[in-house]
């Protein structure tokens, strides 16, 4: 399923649309929106509008919903309490699903699914570390983080993910 | 009358209604029907029962043949029914005499293709009508006396109003007000929009006429405590908080306030200035004297401080008298009117902004007073925390109202008087840079839109976004408005010196306490509820008390005064009669069955505690008594009485009983037998017939006047008459509210229909054939779909699994209605 239908499917339910049909547009979520303010072309009043029509090209357009920074400002003061953010990890999870992820995320995945962590040490912040006189980091648990990756079966979503987006230009 | 004893002798009219019944029914075959039905003396089919042929008809056989029951089969009661009631009166008969079949709404317009089903529907409902008609009673209006004055609580613009309309009517008026000055929010405003009058110039003349009417009495820095009684009869007991000054001496000289040591806050000026503990609230007070609020004074004795008392002496006014104390005023009254306004929402509640933390957040209160000539500034706009002439303001918009965190509602006045308080700046300052930041701008009445074009004109601003947060640059005071503008699509920050809030408005505070005192109620948003949205906008649900200005939701001047007087003449309906009819359809209690009357130890009381209009009442070792003059006729405590003790006039048990048996005479297990309310699901039901909805011919429809009336041995009877599925519906009772006309008729429903359900499932009859729903007047199409589903699931259990459940659990069914005392038993026992 391309990112397109997936993101239909999600937000043609009835229930989920109930939800967000409320909206007024009166613009507080963009008006605080942390992000809103430095990149002129992402504006979760619109996305979600954009939602509601239908406009799903709108909402793929330029990776913005990875804009995203899940700090739930928008969330918080929403009057009519539709959880704005919430809706754009579901958008993010239906586009991923479809391979429309940025690959930088998609390497920070494997990294985690590999090594427990998104970024790796280097080995020159060690060095620096330890003329700092900082205190050596202490090993991630790989294994407790990968026994909940399996449970959530976060590798299968991973690898779908992934072949799906081998085949998309990103 | 003799006529009107015993089963009588029936006349039944099948109604044509030209092809709008005829068309789907064979009336004649209908009226044939009716003849054969038992006490059926005549029946007749007729093109329009309702023209004056028709009536005539009903009335010449009523002479001649001696009828003393009339039935008629023709439209809804809810359209037909006064028109047949007074055509039966006028030949003589009691009104109350008279039944209608409603075969149109409920029967020909929604049953078009199943003609020989609808025709047998017909019958059935035909033949409910001639039961119900057997066991008529007559009845006579319930006369009450009429005290014919007034009591108005509130003296803002609108309480005013209807004070000074109905002493222009000649009747005498009670106005309580709970501040030392009558005036409200109204006194508080600066100018009004759309004409920029000023606001006190036009109200300060009121103030004074209703104060010097002979025939209004004015008691200010009252409350009202305690209210007992029935529409034309209430008993109201007011609280007066003492003065310490004798309005009748007092010249408002000014001197005590002069020498008087303390200062607090003015309220009047919400709290911007500073007042005495002895003062005048604001120039044009009414009435003018000056009062002692005895929680700031020192101490209201010499010893303590006696400051203001020698120098009003001195002055020869002697007005000053330590020891008032408070006063209990009681009086008599026909009707009460309910003007008691509205607050602000508290706004640094709403943290985003900052109010009460950023001192140049202000609210548009405060910015009224500050531009208010008279105000604790003389006029003049400053910021709070430096005193400087702001250069730039902005305003924001729906601070709390449309909010679902704060208030759902839209408080309605808020973009007309911020475009008024922006106009007013841009007048005085004309260098002054306006934003005014809104979601929707609503200015819909005369005169109100050309205002914003005129704001528009003067260079005001005005940006589409909600801002999201106010934030302050410390060093100077400034404050950043976050917003987005939506025209633009843009994120955008905006600097301004003086930030001004348009919170909502909110129901005055202690309006809760004041509804539980005279038994009203209140809307989800703790405002006052009208009797009717639409059609009594300014009654109550009780009887003699009505409601206007922004006590009811938020309104502006004109509306205010507007509803003011129409309070006035709604009162007046009832206060130019000497005597006042109450329909007789209301609740009796049975001296010999009520157990407190059997058992003078019994502890019952169970009708009060049901009774929302607190019309029951038990003395000890007494059996209960029913106010009929406070009964509003709902029938929920004959419903809930363990001891069949109640009986509602024109709804009896034996009334409704035997409808349920006619209705469910032939295949019972086929039909689907349904409870209306009369406010809403019956109308409902006669919606989806005026809108055409069709749906499955096998429902029969039970009016009763609320569902609080569904008495259980109704329900139980007729599975014990073998019926498919039971329907109960009432007005809407959901989260956001209940919609009941007799306040909580439908919550006593919901509670027994949903324990008798289950007490139906352990004798194994399925939950599913119970059904309890909420259909509003408007819900047609719901009522249409719900019958249909009904319908299929009735279809799916099958006419076997029915017989089956219901002979298993016959005899359990016959055990419950045994232990409940025989209805003739009722319907013979005195009425009281």
């Amino acid at each position: 399923m391309g990112a397109i239908e997936k993101l239909r499917a999600l937000t043609d339910d009835q229930n989920f649309r109930k939800k967000l049909s409320v909206c007024y547009q009166c613009g507080m979520c963009t008006g605080g929106c942390p992000v809103a303010h430095v990149r002129p072309d992402y504006n979760p009043r619109r996305m979600l509008e954009s939602v509601l029509l239908g406009h799903y090209d709108e909402v793929l357009a330029s990776n913005l919903i990875w804009l995203c920074t899940s700090c739930h400002s928008c969330l918080e003061r929403c009057p009519q309490k539709i959880e704005l953010s919430e809706l754009l990890i579901d958008l993010k999870n239906a586009a991923a699903e479809s391979g429309n992820i940025p690959k930088m995320l998609l390497e920070r995945a494997r990294r985690i699914a590999e090594t427990g962590q998104s970024t790796p040490i280097s080995k020159a912040s060690l060095v620096w570390r330890e003329k700092l006189d900082l205190a050596p980091i202490s090993p991630v648990n790989v294994e407790e983080i990968q026994t909940i990756l399996q449970a959530t079966e976060f590798p299968g979503r991973l690898d779908r993910t992934r072949s799906n987006a081998n085949g998309t230009r990103n | 009358m003799d006529q009107e004893a015993g089963p009588g002798k029936i006349g039944v009219y099948v109604c044509h209604c030209g092809l709008n019944i005829a068309g789907t029914l064979d009336c004649e075959s209908l009226a044939k029907y009716a003849s054969t039905l038992p006490n059926v003396q005549v029946a007749r089919d007729y093109r329009y029962m309702c023209a004056d042929p028709g009536q005539l008809l009903i009335k010449k056989d009523i002479k001649e043949l001696g009828l003393n029951r009339i039935v008629v089969a023709a439209c809804s009661p809810r359209m037909h029914e006064p028109t047949f009631r007074k055509c039966v009166a006028e030949a003589g008969l009691n009104s109350y005499l008279f039944e209608m079949a409603n075969i149109r709404e409920h029967c020909s317009w929604c049953h078009p293709h199943a003609k020989d089903l609808a025709n047998e529907k017909a019958k059935d409902l035909i033949a409910s009508a001639v039961a119900k008609a057997r066991h008529l009673m007559p009845l006579e209006e319930i006369e009450v006396g009429v005290e014919q004055r007034a009591l108005v609580i509130g003296g803002g613009v609108s309480g005013i109003q209807a004070a000074l309309d109905l002493s222009d009517m000649g009747f005498e008026v009670y106005l309580v007000e709970r501040e030392p000055s009558i005036g409200g929010r109204m006194a508080q405003l600066d100018k009004t929009f759309p004409t920029l009058d000023c606001s006190i110039c036009i109200l300060g003349p009121l103030m004074v006429d209703v104060s010097r009417r002979p025939n209004v009495k004015l008691l200010a820095y009252s409350e009202v405590e305690r209210v007992d009684g029935y529409v034309g009869n209430f008993r109201v007991t007011v609280t007066r908080r003492p003065h310490y000054v004798d309005p009748s001496k007092c010249n408002a000289c000014g001197e005590c306030a002069k020498v008087c040591p303390v200062e607090v806050p003015n309220d009047f000026e919400v709290g911007l200035g500073w007042r005495k503990a002895i003062y005048t609230p604001f120039p044009q007070a009414v009435p003018s004297a000056y009062v002692l609020d005895d929680r700031d004074c020192l101490g209201l004795v010499p010893l303590a401080c006696s400051k203001c008392k020698e120098a009003c002496d001195k002055s020869g006014a002697q007005a000053i008298n330590y020891d008032a104390r408070t006063d209990l005023v009681e009086f008599k009254v026909g009707t009460i009117i309910v003007a008691t306004g509205y607050d602000l929402l508290d706004a640094s509640a709403i943290k985003e902004y900052g109010y009460g933390v950023y001192p140049n957040v202000m609210t548009c209160l405060e910015l009224e007073r500050m531009i208010n000539a008279a105000g604790p500034t003389g006029g003049k706009v400053i910021r709070p925390s430096d005193g400087e002439a702001p250069k730039r303001v902005a305003f924001i918009q729906c601070v709390g109202s449309r909010d679902e965190r704060w208030r759902g509602y839209c408080s309605g006045f808020c973009c007309m008087y911020t475009i008024k308080n922006a106009l007013l700046l841009k007048d005085h300052y004309p260098e002054l840079e306006i934003h005014i930041f809104y979601v929707d701008m609503r200015t819909t009445f005369k005169g109100y839109e050309e205002f914003y074009r005129r704001a528009r004109e003067m260079g005001i601003r005005f940006i589409r976004g909600k801002p999201a947060e106010v934030s302050e640059d410390p060093t100077t005071g400034n404050l950043v408005i976050c917003s987005e503008n939506q025209l633009t699509g843009k994120a955008m920050s905006l600097e301004a010196d003086l930030v001004v809030l348009s919170q909502s408005a909110v129901p005055r505070v202690g309006t809760d306490k004041l509804t539980r005192t005279l038994n009203i109620m209140t809307d989800g948003s703790g405002f006052l509820l009208e009797a009717h949205p639409k059609l009594k906008p300014i009654d109550t649900s009780t009887s003699g008390i009505f409601i206007c200005g922004s006590a009811q939701g938020p309104k502006d001047i004109p509306f205010s005064v507007a509803q003011g007087s129409a309070a006035a003449a709604r009162a007046a309906r009832i206060l130019s009669k000497d005597k006042w009819l109450i329909e007789p359809i209301v609740a009796s209690v049975s001296r010999d069955l009520c157990i407190r009357g059997r058992d003078p130890k019994a502890e019952c009381g169970i009708c009060t505690t049901r009774c929302a209009f607190q019309a029951i009442s038990a003395a000890k070792g007494q059996p209960s008594v029913v106010n009929p003059a406070k009964c509003q006729g709902c029938g929920t405590c004959v419903a809930e009485c363990p001891h069949n003790a109640i009986t509602q006039m024109h709804f009896t048990d034996e009334q409704i009983l035997s409808q349920i048996h006619e209705l469910l005479r032939n295949e019972p297990e086929k039909k689907i037998l349904a409870f209306l309310c009369n406010w809403c699901s019956y109308a409902g039901a006669d919606l989806a017939g005026t809108s055409r909805f069709v749906y499955p011919p096998n429902v029969r429809t039970v009016r009763v006047m609320c569902s609080g009336r569904v008495d259980r041995d109704f329900v139980t009877s007729a599975f014990m008459m073998g019926a498919g599925m039971v329907l109960v519906s009432g007005c809407r009772l959901t989260e956001m509210g209940n919609d009941c006309h007799y306040i909580s008729g439908n919550v006593w429903a919901k509670k027994r229909v949903e324990t008798l359900r289950r007490v139906l499932e352990g004798m194994g009859i399925s939950g599913e054939r119970l059904r309890l729903e909420w259909i509003s007047a408007a819900e047609g199409r719901k009522f249409a779909d719900l019958v249909s589903d009904m319908d299929k699931k009735l279809t799916t259990l099958g006419p076997d699994r029915v017989r089956e459940e219901n002979e298993r659990a016959k005899p359990n069914l016959e055990r419950m209605l045994r232990h409940s005392i025989p209805s003739q038993q009722v319907a013979s026992a005195k009425i009281e």
